[in-house]
């Protein structure tokens, strides 16, 4: 069956770059990474959820940008049920190690903080780098 | 150029000439069946998989419950299917179950990964052949339990897909095992779970 997701995402940007819109037709590969302030999911025109991606390194040299990280993953069984949650947040290097925090958003709304990835929960499970996140590598 | 692309979407998002929809991609659960070099591909998504002693997904679908030794089904081979694509991608794919076996007593089930669709090979009516790596080569691994499978020990399945239509991961194939002790009527059934992600 064919469907629509009620939530998109909107990319923000510095010196007044206009917005890259999903509803627009933008594709997650557009995004310009290096411009990047702000990056939200919305819902009814209504926000649901803004990472912030302006550079909080405060000058440490051990602490990497935040680099972004979306994806919508879905569960489907045998029985014809299917969820989504979109997974929103970053990855940077700190000190070297790669660190990461994602939210993990549910078509309703509800939202779970999480940090490192954890292989043994439902749906908290690693990504697979896409080309368009070669620095998340 | 990236910015000149995005300004121009957004123009035309503007003037009402680019779809406003967030459209997600479609995916099916498929059943192969049939010959080796033509399968049949039907979608399983929000329908029962019955495994039996035949290569259709028919019900009933019998097994003998054996005097000694065990009888098998028919190997049941799926794989997931794209119907309507991706912006991007469809990653990251695993298969789980819920880790309890509700089959019943001398009732199991097997479960591997394979990397071309093979057609189950067996006795129709009486057992299938065993799924192993002889009688099904492109078996990415041994078989193992199936239920050692669950949401936090996952099975992966290799295979990806761009924006674009299509089957896009391995075969996962199981298979039921009956023993002597096993009784005679239907089993209960087994939800098996995929998951991957899409950007």
């Amino acid at each position: 069956m064919t469907w629509e997701s009620g939530i998109y995402w909107i990319a923000h940007y510095d010196n007044g770059l206009p917005p890259t819109d999903q509803r627009a037709g933008a594709t997650y590969a557009d995004i310009d990474r290096d411009q990047l302030a702000a990056f939200g999911l919305y819902k009814d025109d209504q926000p649901i959820i803004l990472v912030d991606f302006r550079d909080d390194s405060n000058g440490d040299s051990e602490i990497g940008p935040k680099r972004l990280i979306w994806r919508m993953r879905h569960k489907q069984d045998s029985s014809g049920q299917h969820i989504t949650i979109h997974l929103v947040g970053w990855q940077r290097k700190v000190a070297g190690r790669n660190v990461q925090s994602i939210c993990y958003v549910n078509e309703e709304g509800t939202i779970i903080l999480g940090g490192q990835w954890l292989e043994d929960k439902p749906l908290m499970h690693a990504i697979v780098p896409l080309e368009c996140e070669a620095d998340l590598k | 150029m990236k910015l000149i692309f995005n300004i121009l979407k957004t123009l035309l998002a503007l003037l009402g000439l680019a779809g406003v929809s967030t459209l997600v991609a479609t995916v099916q659960i498929r059943r192969l069946t049939g010959a080796q070099a033509t399968p049949t591909s039907t979608d399983v998504t929000s329908g029962s998989v019955h495994a039996g002693t035949q290569d259709a997904n028919t019900s009933p679908c019998r097994i003998p419950v054996p005097t000694s030794g065990s009888n098998y089904s028919f190997w049941v081979n799926t794989q997931l299917h794209c119907t309507v694509a991706p912006d991007n991608s469809l990653t990251n794919v695993f298969f789980y179950t819920d880790g309890a076996n509700g089959f019943g007593t001398d009732v199991t089930a097997i479960v591997s990964t394979a990397s071309t669709y093979a057609s189950a090979l067996g006795a129709a009516g009486s057992s299938g052949s065993l799924l192993n790596q002889t009688n099904h080569a492109s078996l990415t691994g041994a078989t193992s339990n199936l239920f050692l499978y669950t949401s936090s020990c996952k099975l992966t399945v290799a295979g990806s897909i761009a924006a674009t239509t299509g089957s896009f991961t391995n075969r996962v194939v199981y298979q039921l095992i009956v023993a002597s002790n096993a009784s005679a009527g239907n089993t209960g059934g087994e939800l098996m779970t995929w998951t991957f992600d899409e950007a």
